[in-house]
């Protein structure tokens, strides 16, 4: 076993919370795109049906 | 959460193996994940609307989270029986990896999140569906049917049955009958297919105390229940052919299927399927005398339910139109 970090957490455990906040991080990330993706498709879709 | 539960979670130890980002896929049970975005997508195309296809991408992921959410949902409120049981001991709560809180926490704000995001998407009745879904397989049946009735998965078979009515209404905005009728396939089949599991793995079900059919009723009434419910339900799985929901190819499965479906179910009404419930287990899913028949039931019904659906979607994909039945007795 290696000395405990900061956390007072192994080097493994550390690698594995790195690891999780990436994923979280990318996710929500993701999250993000989409709604901005959704709200451009809608948007464009309400601007098409205007009849000027 | 019972005494069980709350003792093993409060009480456990920081886990040796620290949690892993799959550890939290796992606890989202992407093999139910992936049935339910089959049978949600199905709906979908089935309702031949013309809905933006990034929209209707979105719609379909929202229901995958939010069947995901149910999963985590469900694996935070069962982890004292999760880990009684040789199916599921290996789950992220059971093996300490995961703490019940975290579960908890990502099954509440997936639910969320993907509501929301339908609601946005798609419209509000697909999100209200989907809220429904996620409540219904959350609570009423994790919480109070799994452990009360050997109905369980007769009643929570709706959570399970509901993804193609989502899928319908996220494209289209409304529940038609032919939308229903591929909740009731799917809700009809879940009987035979889990007792037909439930029988041999009863000594599972009966150690972690949840009343399945044959720990409840047994084996006998299990059997001829199992062979009750595919005689309606294969009617049922037919019946699109005659609703102006499957085509020629959907008839030909659906009967030759259904024809098949009846002779297991048959068989298993005939065999001793789970009445060996002291006798040696071998391994997981291994086959005690006289359960062979079950066995192909289950693993049959997961192929017949599959076909089904993929015939609807071979249909919309090649351009075969549905049975015009009315039409032809008109002539």
């Amino acid at each position: 076993m290696k000395q405990p970090n900061a956390f007072n957490e192994s080097d493994e455990a550390a690698k594995a919370r790195r690891k999780r906040s990436l994923a979280l991080g990318i996710g929500l990330a993701v999250f993000v795109v989409i709604i901005f993706v959704v709200t451009l498709v809608k948007l464009q879709g309400h601007v098409l049906d205007q009849h000027f | 959460m019972t005494d069980t539960a709350a003792a093993s979670t409060s009480t456990a130890p920081v886990s040796a193996v620290p949690a892993r980002w799959n550890d939290y896929i796992a606890l989202l049970k992407p093999r139910v994940m992936s049935l339910v975005v089959f049978t949600a997508l199905t709906g979908l195309v089935c309702a031949r609307a013309s809905m933006n296809p990034t929209l209707a991408l979105v719609a379909v992921l929202c229901i995958a989270v939010g069947a995901g959410a149910s999963g985590s949902l469900n694996m935070w409120y069962d982890a004292d029986i999760d880990g009684l049981m040789r199916r599921t001991r290996g789950r992220p709560i059971p093996m300490g990896r995961v703490q019940s809180a975290d579960a908890l926490g990502l099954g509440v704000t997936l639910s969320l999140f993907s509501v929301m995001l339908m609601g946005m998407a798609a419209n509000w009745l697909a999100a209200g569906l989907l809220a429904f879904t996620i409540l219904f397989y959350a609570v009423v049946y994790t919480m109070w049917l799994k452990r009360w009735t050997p109905q369980n998965i007769v009643i929570g078979g709706a959570a399970g049955a509901l993804p193609p009515v989502i899928g319908w209404a996220a494209a289209t905005g409304t529940m038609p009958l032919n939308a229903w009728l591929l909740f009731a396939i799917i809700f009809l089949w879940t009987p035979p297919h889990s007792w037909a599991l439930a029988l041999y793995t009863t000594g599972d079900y009966a150690k972690a105390g949840v009343p399945m059919m044959p720990v409840a009723k047994g084996a006998a009434s299990t059997r001829k229940q199992i062979l009750l419910y595919s005689l309606v339900f294969t009617p049922v799985a037919i019946a699109p052919a005659f609703t102006g929901l499957g085509g020629p190819l959907y008839l030909t499965v659906s009967a030759a299927g259904g024809a098949l479906f009846l002779l297991l179910a048959w068989r298993v009404f005939r065999s001793r399927a789970g009445d060996d419930v002291n006798g040696a287990e071998k391994g997981l899913y291994g086959v005690k005398a006289g359960s062979k028949d079950a066995r192909n039931l289950f693993a049959f019904s997961i192929l017949y339910l599959t076909l089904l659906f993929a015939s609807l979607l071979v249909e919309r994909a090649i351009g075969l139109e549905p049975l015009d039945v009315a039409g032809m007795i008109g002539r």
